[in-house]
């Protein structure tokens, strides 16, 4: 699916936290948002995946606006996980990943064969089939990540809104994650901190600043010297690794006012 | 297999229920087995002697229709619970401790003080609006930080006793001598006065309230991660949570109207059945219902038996045993 994103602008009363934002995403692309903590990127995916009212500006799925979609038909074109969703309740792996069937099932019956097998499916993708019966209670944080993927992956969207999903995962999982992102020929858009991930995985590549896109294109333009300065406070260089992938080495935080205090004493 | 196991859990408490609800009639009633036959017989137009007047009018009039509203009741605010406790996103939620039951009972007392007790609808009526009433004031309380906040508990707590204490000056300042008899029943609930008309009333609004919850079991499940998630699911969260906020009030306004206030049946039941099946709510609802009714059964069954010839109110007893299950479940979040 195509998603455009048209002066787009959302806030709580007082303060504007995405500020006329436009953007689009072409079909099977992968998108990788980074910026700092509060740049809006969470915000943004909010936005995009119909959970917030912009004040200004426009969302469309493949051009058509969603704003007045029921959230049924939102939730059978696209897919959101959020950055931390937990419960008390003791749901297990398979039925987390159910609720992923939640728009596809009439009110009147449970799930069926069609949904056992697409849900089996989902938890074999993120590697779960053995926690299967597992309760949410007993799980990592990386297994909570993976199953609600898997429960993203269950609702068969051909878009994708992933808020942080390599947070809590060891590294061969973050690997697996982002390779997952990449060849699903679902559109994907990942807000993501790890830059060296973002430019590796990603077709493109969206920098986020204080509410606005400062930056939209090919990892190796977007990761410049300069604008990781300017954006996330860093000196960094930028080069290749041995496999031909950007690397990006951190030097130090710029020297300015208001970050932490290293030393102490 | 376990689609198998939870037919099996549904039938056999089915079973336990009809049993319940047989052996309570028994139970205090001053009949053996043979009368309580007979009285049956006689009604179905069997050839046997009907039983004198007085004892079949005991059993046909005061303890068949108290026994069903038992039933009904428990079902009732079990599936209050099970439903609350998922919009909330909190396990002590339970239509007593939101307030929502003593805003019912506060809107049934107005009405029956000014003079039409008789009425069964009128109370019913008057209970949903005071059970409207405090939900809205609840929301009203809680418009900042949301409906799933973790100080939802403690609110409702506060909007209950405001009701609780606008229900006793009413019924005290009515001034008659009753009255004060009446608080007791319509602040702790019971099942003393139940007659066939609550029957009729509870019984029909218990179907639909069911269905419609029920209906919603998808939605109930995926509020468990929050409303962002449940969103993104499709689940439309304004329209359903209203849906399911009003069916909840109807609900425990019908209950709190027929019998009073009776407290945790909505907290201990839920629990215990959740236990038994696992959380998904097209399971957790039905199966709510029937162990709610068989609950309360029995604890009317006892309040009769262990404190005879007194008549405690049942919600006096419900309370005793909720009350450290609320603890437990404090301690279980670490709140205590």
């Amino acid at each position: 699916m195509r998603i455009d994103v048209e002066n787009l602008s959302w806030g709580v009363p007082g303060k504007t936290i995405v500020r006329d934002v436009t953007l689009t995403v072409s079909p099977g692309e992968t998108v990788g948002l980074i910026g700092p903590n509060g740049s809006g990127k969470s915000s943004l995916l909010r936005c995009v995946a119909g959970l917030r009212t912009p004040t200004a500006g426009l969302v469309r799925y493949d051009g058509v606006e969603i704003a007045s979609w029921p959230a049924r038909e939102r939730a059978r074109k696209i897919a959101f996980v959020e950055q931390t969703a937990d419960t008390d309740s003791d749901l297990r792996v398979s039925e987390v990943a159910m609720l992923g069937r939640t728009a596809h099932r009439s009110r009147w019956r449970g799930p069926d064969a069609t949904d056992h097998a697409i849900v089996e499916e989902a938890l074999e993708r993120l590697d779960l089939v053995g926690l299967a019966d597992r309760p949410w209670k007993q799980l990592s944080g990386g297994e909570r990540q993976r199953t609600h993927l898997a429960r993203a992956l269950a609702q068969r969207t051909s878009g994708l809104l992933l808020d942080e999903p390599t947070n809590h995962l060891d590294v061969r999982h973050q690997l697996e994650l982002m390779e997952l992102a990449a060849r699903t020929p679902q559109t994907v858009v990942v807000a993501l901190h790890d830059l060296a991930l973002a430019a590796r995985y990603c077709d493109r590549l969206v920098l986020m600043h204080g509410g606005t896109v400062v930056a939209d294109g090919a990892a190796a333009d977007v990761l410049t010297a300069p604008l990781l300065r300017e954006v996330f406070d860093v000196e960094a260089e930028i080069g290749r690794d041995d496999l031909g992938h950007l690397a990006v080495g951190y030097r130090a935080p710029v020297q300015r006012e208001g970050g932490f205090r290293v030393h102490s004493g | 297999m376990r689609r198998r196991k939870n037919t099996l859990v549904i039938v056999l408490s089915l079973i336990v229920l009809v049993a319940s609800m047989v052996l309570a009639v028994r139970i205090g009633v001053g009949a053996g087995w043979a009368e309580i036959g007979r009285a049956a017989g006689s009604r179905l137009g069997l050839p046997v002697v009907p039983l004198p007047r007085l004892l079949d009018s005991l059993i046909w009039d005061l303890r068949l229709p108290r026994v069903l509203l038992a039933a009904l009741v428990g079902a009732a605010l079990a599936v209050c619970g099970a439903v609350l406790q998922s919009v909330t996103r909190n396990s002590l939620a339970d239509p007593y401790l939101l307030g929502v039951s003593s805003g019912a009972s506060t809107g049934a007392v107005v009405v029956v003080v000014l003079g039409f007790a008789g009425s069964q609808l009128g109370v019913t009526g008057g209970a949903l609006v005071g059970a409207l009433v405090a939900f809205g004031l609840l929301m009203l309380l809680l418009r900042r930080t949301g409906l799933d906040s973790s100080r939802i508990v403690l609110t409702g707590v506060v909007v209950g006793q405001l009701f609780a204490a606008l229900t006793s000056l009413i019924l005290l300042s009515s001034g008659d001598a009753d009255s004060i008899r009446a608080v007791t029943n319509w602040l702790l609930g019971s099942l003393a006065s139940a007659r066939w008309t609550s029957v009729a009333v509870c019984a029909a609004v218990l179907g639909v309230g069911l269905l419609l919850v029920w209906l919603c079991s998808a939605a109930l499940d995926g509020f468990a991660f929050g409303t962002d998630t449940a969103s993104s699911l499709g689940v439309d969260v304004r329209a359903t949570r209203i849906v399911l906020l009003v069916t909840t009030s109807v609900l425990t306004a019908v209950a709190v109207a027929a019998v009073g206030a009776v407290g945790f049946v909505g907290l201990i039941v839920p629990h215990g059945v959740r236990f038994l099946v696992g959380p998904l709510h097209r399971k957790l609802l039905p199966l709510s219902a029937v162990v709610g009714a068989v609950f309360l059964v029995w604890t009317d069954a006892l309040t009769r038996v262990v404190f005879s010839p007194l008549e405690v109110p049942v919600g006096v007893f419900t309370a005793l045993l909720g009350v450290p299950l609320f603890l437990l479940v404090l301690r279980k979040r670490g709140e205590l």
